[in-house]
């Protein structure tokens, strides 16, 4: 009887579930709100230092999440902001092989 | 023996039932033309604000990437396009112009769709104890090549910010963040909002779900 119960709760919570995540995103909307509400190095540093985290997480369980799109785009892109060629063209390059579809926006970003 | 055979059955029943919905409403039936283009590349232009919340485009904005994305969507990148609205003087470009320059942004970012949204709504009520926001958004996403809507939806939500609140902690589970200050709070709303508002769209390329979620019904 037990085991029955709890098969059925488990079918109810099962049913309707939706797949698994995509791409891993960790605090990235918090630090991005920061930066962009209180602008300055503090809170510009702390977004970057963010969004290096959430690729070194997700290169690391690659099989369940992956780098979402713009997240190597954005880092590129404040690279070259600091005038960083060399570590932003690495970056947009990820983007690319990631990201086929992204081409013609990082051509546009990375000049 | 009987008792189990029962359970079975409403087992089965509860299973049939628990996924669908009153209105037969399908995403295909409510929006074809998006099956038809099957848009890759989605530009978020910055949003017409037609409230007094200053902060409400910026919440909206720095939350919209991860949940379009899950969706299957290649959402171009926020804040270098952000940028270059404003150094080129378009940051209101949703709100001044009557038509949007689809060409420009399909030559410009390679963006087959371009998604609009507008906040109708942002109000904080705070009480004794608690309080809530009442979010209004509308959401359109409009192709660059037909200039034709593929999706759009009106959502209203009301969150309470009241920590003892069940939906507040129901909010918490579905986002689970642990800090609990201000910002991160509207930030968790605003994140909230586009979860709601997009439950509805059809699902990507890089979606699992990619064509396979024409059946699935909806609520408008």
């Amino acid at each position: 009887m037990r085991y029955i119960l709890f098969f059925i709760a488990i079918n109810i919570f099962v049913s309707c579930s939706t797949s698994k995540n995509l791409y891993y995103w960790g605090n990235y909307e918090n630090t991005f709100y920061q930066k962009v509400n209180k602008p300055g190095d503090e809170t510009s540093e702390k977004h970057i230092e963010e969004i290096k985290s959430i690729i070194e997480k997700a290169n690391k369980n690659n099989v369940k999440y992956k780098v979402g799109p713009g997240v190597y785009a954005e880092l590129g892109y404040y690279m070259l902001a600091k005038g960083n060629r060399e570590e932003a063209d690495n970056y947009f390059a990820k983007e690319l092989s990631l990201f086929p579809e992204s081409k013609t926006t990082i051509k546009f970003i990375s000049k | 023996m009987k008792n189990i055979l029962k359970l079975l059955c409403f087992i089965i029943i509860v299973n049939l039932t628990s996924c669908s919905s009153a209105a037969k409403i399908t995403k295909f039936s409510e929006f074809p033309e998006i099956y038809k283009e099957r848009p890759e590349t989605i530009l978020f232009i910055p949003p017409i604000n037609n409230t007094t919340a200053a902060n409400a485009k910026d919440l909206l904005r720095t939350t919209i990437a991860p949940v379009l994305s899950e969706k299957g969507y290649y959402v171009l990148p926020i804040e270098p396009i952000f940028d270059f609205f404003k150094l080129n003087g378009a940051y209101s470009i949703a709100e001044t112009s009557d038509q949007l320059p689809l060409e420009k942004f399909s030559e410009f970012f390679a963006a087959d769709a371009v998604l609009m949204l507008t906040i109708n709504g942002w109000d904080k009520k705070f009480y004794v104890v608690g309080g809530h926001v009442r979010v209004d958004l509308m959401y359109e996403l409009i192709s660059t090549k037909t200039g034709k809507t593929l999706w759009e939806v009106r959502k209203n939500v009301k969150v309470d910010t009241s920590s003892s609140n069940q939906n507040a902690s129901l909010l918490v589970n579905i986002l689970s963040t642990a800090v609990n200050t201000a910002a991160t709070q509207y930030v968790d709303i605003a994140k909230y909002a586009h979860v709601l508002a997009l439950a509805t769209i059809p699902s990507g390329f890089r979606s699992p779900n990619f064509m396979k979620d024409k059946e699935v019904q909806i609520k408008l």
